[in-house]
């Protein structure tokens, strides 16, 4: 019993002391893998866990050709080890990695809410003090939805800032997004001074939820709280029945009334979700991969135009350091790297991925002027976690022309069309009319054992991994 | 993003030159064979394959023409011909007259400057491929800039595959290395990259440590020899055999001529690129030489002619090397650092050991 005891509490000693070592020794990267609009975040971590595994294997080298950490590094092994919090959800991979190698194969089911993966990483110890040993490098990859991060925003925001924020918001889409008129019409009816009606507050807060949406289908993400969207564990708990005040600010609520109570909730949700998911999980993070679907921008059309700028603006606001807002102050971000990848690179030729790199950085630019100077820790790519088709040459009416083909040979080969290198409305409206956007494709085979056909994973290890090897 | 393109249009030639002006939109094609189709991949390339740029386009159009239109008009061409001609008439006559006084004499004439032309024009033709690759080396460089700027992933593996076929050092398993690791869907910057890195890094290696040598024996004998004419002629035939050696590394074997097109690259070099180097470097060489000098006077006189040797070298490597060094791959800097470190510590031995001999 007492040895039982003792041998626990030395194993506990003696977890937590490596855990320190690894620290201390910069053994440890935790990534945060976020995606915006769908970005196709279950595909991403199924395809990096997928090339970590081959790491040392026959053929992963000629993957690795943007990786020079790979061979310089001399790394020889890579696997999954147990997650170093047992109380979250550990990624699924197995099942992703069967769905690809079923036959027919299948897309991954997405992952809803937080999951964690940790890797290991075995190269050769370069340090001049260990010649000749190897080193382990562990990685923990968290996911996590890009809803929680615009939610970030609401930490420097009172209940007034934040529903001046969504009343501008409506008030600019009441044309967009259908059912904002009886939105806004549906709160001015309640009564702010009067106690609030648990059935009437829940029907808004319902409709309020609808709303938003309807506001992400058309590709706009800024709609604080995104929580409301993706509640998690919280589904149904009193924190997150609140709406913003779309009417006009009342003077002097009275205590129990119904502003007040809002109030009350969106300060509590501020503190003990916002917060607290930013002081556990994000400022402990040391790099930030952001997933981005370009394609589904594109599409939003005119009105997601501002949404897609307005969101950009919000999320690098998280990551920059000048920021004079006290809380970001106290628990300033470790994260020293920000990734924004465009994946779905696959349904655009070879060709054109220069510009679809372009339209990426000038949609993260262009809605924030001002990180363009700090924004020295922002890479950016193209990326195509789990390929859906093979580019291919051929002559067509007279000229040698890229197409692309998917894994059935009887669907013939399409070429989609330019992609604007640009983030403008004019690029919205040549998109959304002549780009050949070809919806669920079904991923290209995987044989049992085999590597996930990918574009741009070696550069992305890269910008992840170099300088820590 | 001025023209949309309305309706059904194929992509025009020039589409890969990255400003992306006119949009096209797309198309598909029915699910059948024969259209010649093939998947992309970096090793069905063929060698010479560039499809933003038409084999036939030399960057240097205008210069050709003019070029030409000189040569025909030159008046030293004409005085050649004319050399040529009373050359060979008077040739012509040697030879009757020797068959005249005899069959087998004229015969002997006949092989003897028969072989004396034969290798007289195999020294022309090793002369004039010499001149011929440096200027081929000069066109890839040309090429890979054009291609970085507004090319694919593809052309920049077709134009590498080019480089190195005509090259005569490129390591076979590297190469090997090259072709298995660089796709098409890569950025030209991407592949030029992976090939320096694959490819040339062991002949960078090779060239650096020729510099490295050369550059310390001419610091050394500078800031030992008592006479200045004899540092300055040591100096001028240093350097002289280092531009050999390094461009031997990098396979590129000159002649006479060749050896003038290469000097005189590199001396152009030198006035032109040399100053961007130098107004990056100077504030280093001169802080490096004033402390230096405090070892003494002589040495940093040799330290400064090694400085210069060695701003020689890394100007003969950049005239060269199939692609232009990238930034961090090979520079200036790092060259003198360890030229000066190894120098230094040399000449310290030296005056340790043997004192009197660093007595000026």
């Amino acid at each position: 019993m007492l040895d039982r005891l003792l041998n626990g509490i030395t194993d506990t000693i003696s977890d937590t002391l490596s855990d320190g070592v690894n620290r201390l020794l910069d053994r440890e990267l935790r990534i945060g893998v976020t995606g915006l609009s769908r970005g196709g975040k279950t595909a991403f971590i199924t395809s990096l866990v997928n090339t970590v595994l081959s790491f040392g294997t026959e053929g992963a080298q000629s993957r690795m050709g943007r990786f020079r950490g790979y061979t310089e590094a001399g790394i020889g092994y890579g696997g999954i080890v147990q997650n170093h919090n047992l109380t979250v959800p550990r990624f699924p991979y197995e099942a992703c990695y069967d769905a690809l190698t079923a036959r027919p194969p299948r897309w991954p089911v997405p992952t809803e809410s937080v999951s964690e993966i940790r890797l290991e990483v075995r190269c050769r110890d370069s340090r001049f003090y260990m010649p000749g040993r190897t080193r382990t490098l562990y990685l923990d990859l968290f996911d996590y939805p890009g809803e929680w991060l615009i939610d970030l925003v609401l930490l420097g925001r009172s209940y007034e800032e934040f529903s001046a924020l969504v009343r501008e918001e409506a008030q600019r889409l009441t044309e967009a997004v259908e059912g904002t008129a009886a939105l806004m019409a549906q709160c001015r009816a309640l009564d702010p001074l009067a106690p609030p009606d648990v059935r009437a507050l829940h029907a808004v807060v319902e409709s309020y939820v609808a709303w938003q949406r309807r506001c992400k289908e058309i590709g706009i993400a800024m709609v604080v709280p995104g929580r409301f969207v993706l509640p998690g564990e919280l589904q149904g708990a009193p924190v997150i029945e609140f709406v913003p005040w779309l009417g006009d600010p009342p003077r002097d609520p009275p205590r129990g009334s119904l502003y007040q109570v809002m109030r009350q909730r969106y300060e509590s949700f501020r503190t003990e979700v916002v917060e607290r998911f930013y002081r556990e999980v994000f400022s402990g993070l040391d790099r930030q991969v952001i997933l981005i679907d370009c394609f589904k921008a594109l599409r939003g059309g005119k009105e997601s135009f501002r949404g897609v700028n307005d969101t950009f603006a919000a999320l690098l606001g998280n990551f920059s350091y000048g920021d004079s807002n006290f809380l970001l102050r106290l628990f300033a971000p470790r994260i020293d790297k920000v990734i924004f990848a465009a994946t779905k690179a696959d349904l655009v030729t070879y060709d054109e991925l220069p510009h679809l790199l372009e339209l990426l950085r000038s949609m993260v630019t262009s809605a924030a002027r001002e990180v363009r100077g700090g924004g020295s820790n922002c890479q950016f790519m193209t990326l195509s976690s789990i390929s859906a088709t093979t580019c291919h040459e051929i002559t067509h009416q007279g000229r040698r022309a890229q197409v692309l083909r998917t894994a059935n040979r009887a669907d013939g080969s399409f070429y989609p069309g330019t992609m604007p290198s640009k983030w403008s409305v004019e690029a919205m409206d040549f998109f959304r009319e002549h780009f050949l956007l070809r919806q669920g494709l079904p991923p290209l085979p995987v044989e049992e054992g085999g590597p996930v056909p990918s574009l741009g994973m070696d550069l992305m290890l890269s910008y992840l991994l170099e300088d820590k090897l | 993003m001025s023209g949309f393109r309305p309706g059904f249009e194929l992509p025009p030639e020039d589409e890969a030159t990255g400003t992306n002006e006119a949009l096209n939109p797309g198309f598909e094609l029915p699910g059948e064979e024969g259209r010649g189709e093939r998947q992309l991949s970096a090793a069905d390339l063929e060698t010479g394959q560039i499809s933003t740029l038409p084999p036939g386009e030399e960057p240097l159009g205008d210069d050709g023409e003019e070029l030409r239109a000189s040569f025909w008009s030159s008046p030293i061409l004409w005085l050649l011909c004319l050399v040529v001609a009373v050359g060979g008439l008077q040739v012509y006559d040697l030879i009757l007259s020797a068959f005249e006084r005899g069959t087998v004499g004229g015969w002997c004439w006949c092989g003897g400057i028969g072989l004396a032309l034969g290798l007289a024009l195999m020294a022309i033709g090793r002369e004039m491929r010499a001149v011929w690759r440096l200027r081929s080396t000069g066109r890839n460089r040309e090429r890979a800039r054009e291609i970085t700027a507004s090319g694919s992933g593809r052309d920049a593996i077709a134009l590498c595959e080019r480089m190195a076929a005509a090259s005569t050092v490129v390591d076979q398993a590297a190469l090997v290395a090259f072709r298995d690791q660089a796709k098409p869907h890569f950025s030209p910057e991407e592949v030029f990259s992976l090939y320096s890195r694959l490819v040339l890094s062991k002949v960078d290696e090779r060239a650096k440590e020729i510099v490295l040598r050369r550059s310390r024996d001419s610091g050394i004998v500078v800031a030992l020899s008592p006479v200045a004419w004899i540092d300055m002629a040591f100096f001028l035939a240093r350097s002289l055999r280092m531009i050999r050696e390094v461009a031997a590394a990098y396979g590129y074997r000159c002649g006479l001529w060749g050896r003038f097109a290469l000097y005189r690259v590199i001396v152009r070099n030198l006035v032109y690129i040399g100053l961007a180097d130098l107004a990056t470097d100077m504030g280093a060489d001169v802080l490096g030489a004033e402390l230096l000098a405090r070892l003494g006077a002589s040495a940093g006189q040799g330290v400064a002619a090694g400085i210069y040797s060695t701003r020689l070298g890394y100007m003969a490597i950049k005239a060269v090397r199939p692609l232009p060094p990238a930034p961090g791959e090979l520079s200036l800097a790092s060259l003198r650092v360890r030229l000066v470190s190894d120098s230094v510590g040399i000449l310290r031995r030296m005056a340790q050991g043997k004192g009197p001999t660093s007595r000026r």
